[in-house]
């Protein structure tokens, strides 16, 4: 097939130099993305031209750092937190900031605040070297992390220290493999991804077992239910195609890799010209160009917004909708209550594919450490908030999982999202896979603009490919662009 | 043609009056109705919706802090642009038509370009994130818009009354506050409702230049509602927060718009 | 106040004609006078709205990321990147298309319900307006108060190709094949659907612009306009436009602005830049370069649409005036 060989795996995929992917990059796009990102994208510029370069000493004096202490932290010194208060809400981070005070039995030393405003409120205080000690550095109006990487600590000593709840173990042997690769820069950890997404195909339950239906495992049985379904005057999928039409791009993707195993991402990371025309790509295009020319797609997808294609799924007009986990949470006000939103893994394209349990899963929501006052608490900080008690709450407040490996219990409290999801996330862990080269090298409105006309038939398979290759070309070909390299 | 002119006339209203109509039944329907069935009646009267905007949302304080950057804003401009406008108006001197150009310039350039040297030139005033800075900013950009309407009202002002003031002795000072602002009243008034709604509605400028949330104006809290979709929006609440914006926008038009009626045509006619 | 100002004029009308603002000696009050009256408010505005603009300007010849300290200075290489950008010219060309379509269809339809409103009543005897047609004037104007991102979200809502109002009143009137016309996902009618919404949020307020200019006409010239067997039609075109000649060609200028400006509308209503990027505007592709932290590229994207706003903003003034003149 191609000239990879078999030596590489997820294991050089994680030292790829990466902005993390992750669930909210998806819909970075999404409305009117708050304008003010890149007003305050600019402002960063003259925050380390003012005079502040960020990297000020820690102003606040440290204590011998010690088994239980490993960061010498000043118990006494408050630790600034600020969190993005978005489709996790920031409950789970005030409880971590109560773990935190309850650890140094002091009160309130952890001062939680929250955000929807992450850039334009704290670029101010980044101007005034003034950052706070913990960012959770997500959502739309997120700082971009290439203008602030000079300025933030690097986090590896966190992996080296003793993991709060799992008596014996270090905070790296509690995490889920592969989570600290997308906050991994150039070798070093500076990002934080917090919680777990798994990225596969959903449905609701309860319509399957009303209509009798059985949930697809591989392309052909797909196809099938496409067409019972058609039957009852029910569409198979539906899609966001005003800007989240990329969701298929990523449904293409993992069935493509599930089908011929992590090496066909090489090519696609390394932005090669021949990464959309190797074999299984192509195989997982003419099967959704299938489904398109079959017509059991939802019509209208291209006039809609992911709000609104999802409210079309939980009310059982499509069966069938690939996403990300955080979906139950962003339908949760809209979705019938018997609904039991399930995740199901992606079909395999056909017989024997490489990954017989592989998902497609990234940790992602992003947080940092300014050098700032304090950074050691705010090491100190994370470290009480990867603590077996505060993962687990977490969990059970969002209902969704973190990086905190063991923290979900069977029934995901009571999520049957949570649950499913946990489970294809514990039988594939040795196959994940995860790319960052299309959020990495910013394509996602043209991969969406290009998506959209496929999947309202104004496009064939090849012509898609051809245009996502031109959108790598393109970067390729760009000298200014700095670029990563899988091997 | 009466007839004919009532038909066209009320589907028009109808175009108008009945997005209205909706956003307000939306405001008293949950997030789930609102998605699921977007065009039918409230089932049940969700008025919990305006109690969680005006509480946990903020509106409350959004709505003083609007009130304050707002109203000083719009006494501000109007003075300052009335001053302006009747000087270039009324006076002949060297360099009148180049400061005229130059103020209607400011009309035409798009200020998201302008808005990220602004941030420095705030900052450097100490001015960022405070009440002076943002009305301090309102008033200038308001101000291109307020000279422009307001020079071809003091244009058509009748030179006789100039005349009458000063042969009674009167100062340029008082000429202007006692005789000209006086006469002035209608454009004024027009002017300045147009001014209310383009400041009332404002949204970049605070966004980048007010970024603490306890001084957030109105918009500013709205878009930073609407800027959540994508996770799970409390549309109920994003609503009722519309309607609680836009009700004393509406309630000042129906109250002032008389005085657009001679106000806005005595502006522009020469 | 007003009365005792006011009744002074008769006895000293009619007999000046001393040449407007004339030169007096310059004294303390006269300097004072211009001091506060003009300086102080024209400094205000050069150093909060002239002065950020001429940074952007110096920004827009340099490769800044916006984050880095001192952004080089890279001459006018951003602009010679700009002509060879497909998507910036995509861009700049659907702005073109809503700055002359948007003026338009607002101004002959503000103009149209405006004229229904004043001069629309019976037409037998005297010209007048319509019965009622206050409350047409207040109710239309309406749309104007509403916050961009609401009319956005709730278009969103109309246009929806499932459930959508306008699907549904399309169904509802027996066309059923049109029942789940994606709108704002077919390149076709995409702009077209977005122009709707910006022409429903101004009309109003440009009808009231036109109201109260109609109203300040003297009654005579439409009684002698009727006279003369003149139409309708014929008398607003002939008569009416050429007397507002100033209202019309402000709303010109104010609507190509906002042509070529329409970010906000964008945003909500085609989030990528529409169906084949059929409804990109140059503010969003200025926006997502920000976000790629090409801050030096998206500013000279920016100086260029505002050189074209100038362009037409001075365009129209100057053609308007020069007619003006010609009357």
């Amino acid at each position: 097939m191609t000239d990879v060989t078999e030596q590489n795996s997820e294991g050089s995929l994680s030292r790829i130099v990466s902005s993390g992917l992750p669930r909210r990059d998806f819909l970075r796009f999404t409305l009117v993305a708050g304008l003010a990102t890149p007003i305050g994208l600019g402002l960063a510029g003259c925050a380390t031209g003012g005079g502040s370069t960020g990297s000020g000493a820690p102003t606040v004096a440290g204590a011998a750092k010690s088994a239980t202490n490993p960061f010498g932290i000043d118990p006494k010194a408050t630790v600034d937190v600020v969190i993005f208060k978005g489709g996790y809400s920031d409950q789970y981070a005030i409880d971590a900031g109560k773990t935190y005070d309850t650890t140094w039995t002091g009160s309130g030393l952890a001062k939680v605040t929250s955000t929807t405003k992450i850039n334009t409120e704290l670029q101010p205080r980044f101007v005034g070297g003034n950052p706070p000690d913990v960012i959770d550095n997500s959502g739309a109006d997120s700082i971009s992390f290439a203008g602030i990487q000079g300025q933030v600590e690097p986090l590896d000593d966190l992996l080296e220290a003793p993991a709060i709840g799992f008596p014996g173990k270090k905070i790296k042997d509690i995490l889920i493999p592969g989570a600290t690769d997308p906050g991994t820069f150039d070798g070093k950890l500076l990002q934080l991804n917090y919680f777990y997404t798994v990225y596969s195909l959903w449905y609701g339950a309860k319509l399957f077992k009303d209509n009798g239906f059985t949930p697809p495992t591989t392309w052909d049985e797909t196809m099938a239910l496409g067409e019972a379904a058609k039957a009852k005057g029910i569409s198979l999928f539906v899609f966001g195609g005003q800007n989240a039409a990329s969701y298929y791009h990523e449904f293409a993707l993992s069935m493509a890799v599930r089908q011929g195993g992590v090496d066909i991402l090489k090519k696609l990371e390394n932005l090669d010209s021949d990464g959309y025309t190797q074999e299984p790509v192509m195989t997982a295009f003419q099967s959704i160009e299938k489904a398109v020319k079959a017509g059991y797609f939802l019509p209208g997808g291209s006039g809609m917004i992911h709000t609104q294609a999802q409210t079309q799924f939980v009310q059982g007009k499509a069966l069938l909708y690939p996403s990300g986990s955080w979906l139950e949470n962003e339908m949760k006000d809209i979705t019938g209550p018997d609904f039991a939103m399930t995740s199901l893994q992606v079909p395999a394209l056909a017989a024997s594919p490489k990954l017989v349990k592989g998902f497609h899963g990234a940790a992602g929501e992003p947080f940092i450490v300014p050098k700032g006052k304090n950074p050691a608490g705010g090491k100190e900080f994370l470290r009480n908030m990867l603590s077996k008690e505060a993962a687990s709450n977490t969990s059970k407040l969002v209902k969704a999982a973190t990086i905190v490996t063991g923290t979900v219990p069977a029934d995901g409290f009571g999520s049957t999202a949570l649950a499913s999801a946990t489970k294809i996330q514990n039988d594939g862990l040795s196959e994940v896979y995860n790319w960052r080269y299309d959020s990495f090298y910013g394509m996602g409105k043209q991969v969406v603009t290009i998506w959209n006309t496929f999947l309202s038939g104004g496009m064939t398979s090849a012509d898609l490919a051809k245009q996502l290759q031109g959108l790598s070309d393109k970067v390729k070909a760009d000298p200014s662009v700095k670029k990563y390299t899988v091997s | 043609m009466s007839l004919a002119s009532h038909v066209v006339l009320s589907l028009w209203a109808l175009a108008v009056v009945l997005p209205l109509v909706w956003t307000l039944f939306s405001s008293l329907k949950d997030s789930r109705s609102i998605n699921v069935s977007p065009f039918a009646l409230p089932d049940v009267l969700h008025w919990d919706n305006y109690v969680r905007a005006w509480n946990s949302i903020g509106v409350a304080r959004y709505l003083l802090n609007t009130l304050v950057v707002v109203g000083s804003a719009l006494v501000l401009v109007m003075i300052l642009g009335a001053m302006s406008a009747y000087v270039l108006a009324r006076f002949t001197f060297r360099g009148n038509a180049f400061v005229y150009y130059l103020i209607l310039l400011g009309n035409t350039f798009p200020i998201f370009l302008a808005v990220v040297p602004l941030f420095f030139v705030l900052k450097n005033a100490n001015l960022l994130g405070t009440y002076q800075g943002l009305i301090l900013v309102y008033v200038a950009y308001a101000y291109p818009f307020t000279v422009f309407f307001l020079h071809s009202f003091f244009k058509t002002l009748p030179q006789e009354i100039y005349e009458a003031a000063q042969v009674d002795g009167a100062g340029d000072w008082r000429t202007f506050f006692q005789v000209m602002l006086p006469m002035a009243k209608p454009g004024l008034a027009s002017v300045a409702i147009f001014n209310f709604l383009g400041l009332w509605n404002q949204y970049l400028l605070p966004t980048v230049l007010n970024p603490n949330k306890d001084k957030y104006v109105l918009s500013q809290g709205l878009y930073s509602m609407a800027s959540q979709q994508g996770y799970n929006v409390d549309y109920g609440g994003l609503f009722a927060a519309v309607i609680i914006t836009i009700a004393p926008v509406l309630i000042m038009y129906v109250i002032f718009q008389r005085q657009l009626q001679g106000g806005v045509s005595a502006g522009t006619m020469k | 106040m007003t009365s005792l100002t006011t009744s002074k004029s008769p006895t000293a009308g009619g007999t000046s004609s001393a040449p407007r603002g004339r030169r007096r000696p310059l004294s303390f009050e006269r300097i004072s006078f211009f001091a506060v009256f003009l300086g102080l408010p024209l400094a205000l505005y050069i150093y909060l709205v002239v002065s950020p603009i001429i940074q952007a300007f110096y920004y827009s010849l340099t490769s800044w990321s916006g984050y880095d300290a001192n952004p080089a200075f890279v001459g006018l290489a951003n602009y010679q990147a700009l002509i060879h950008d497909d998507l910036f010219w995509t861009a700049l060309r659907n702005n073109a298309i809503l700055a002359v379509v948007l003026p338009t269809i607002t101004i002959v339809l503000a103009l149209a319900l405006a004229t229904l409103v004043t001069v629309g009543g019976s037409a037998r005897g005297q010209t007048r307006g319509i019965s009622g047609g206050g409350f047409y004037r207040v109710v239309s104007f309406f749309p104007y108060a509403i916050p961009a991102i609401v009319t956005g979200i709730l278009w969103q809502q109309v246009y929806s190709p499932q459930g959508g109002l306008l699907n549904g009143f399309l169904d509802a009137i027996g066309l059923h094949n049109l029942k789940n016309t994606p709108w704002l996902g077919d390149p076709n009618l995409a702009l077209g659907a977005i122009i709707v919404v910006i022409v429903w949020s101004f009309v109003g307020f440009y009808m009231v612009l036109f109201v109260a200019a109609i109203k300040g006409i003297p009654a005579e010239i439409y009684e002698a306009a009727r006279l003369d067997g003149s139409g309708r039609l014929r008398t607003a075109v002939q008569i009416t436009v050429p007397l507002i000649r100033d209202n019309v060609s402000t709303a010109v200028v104010y609507m190509a602005i906002l042509g070529l400006d329409a970010f906000t509308y964008m945003a909500i209503l085609a989030p990528t830049g529409g169906p084949n990027n059929q409804a990109l505007v140059v503010t969003q592709y200025l926006y997502s370069n920000f976000t790629q932290a090409k801050y030096g590229y998206a500013i000279a994207m920016g100086v260029v649409l505002a050189l074209v706003t100038l362009l037409v903003s001075i365009g129209v003034l100057v053609s308007s005036r020069r007619q003006q003149v010609e009357l």
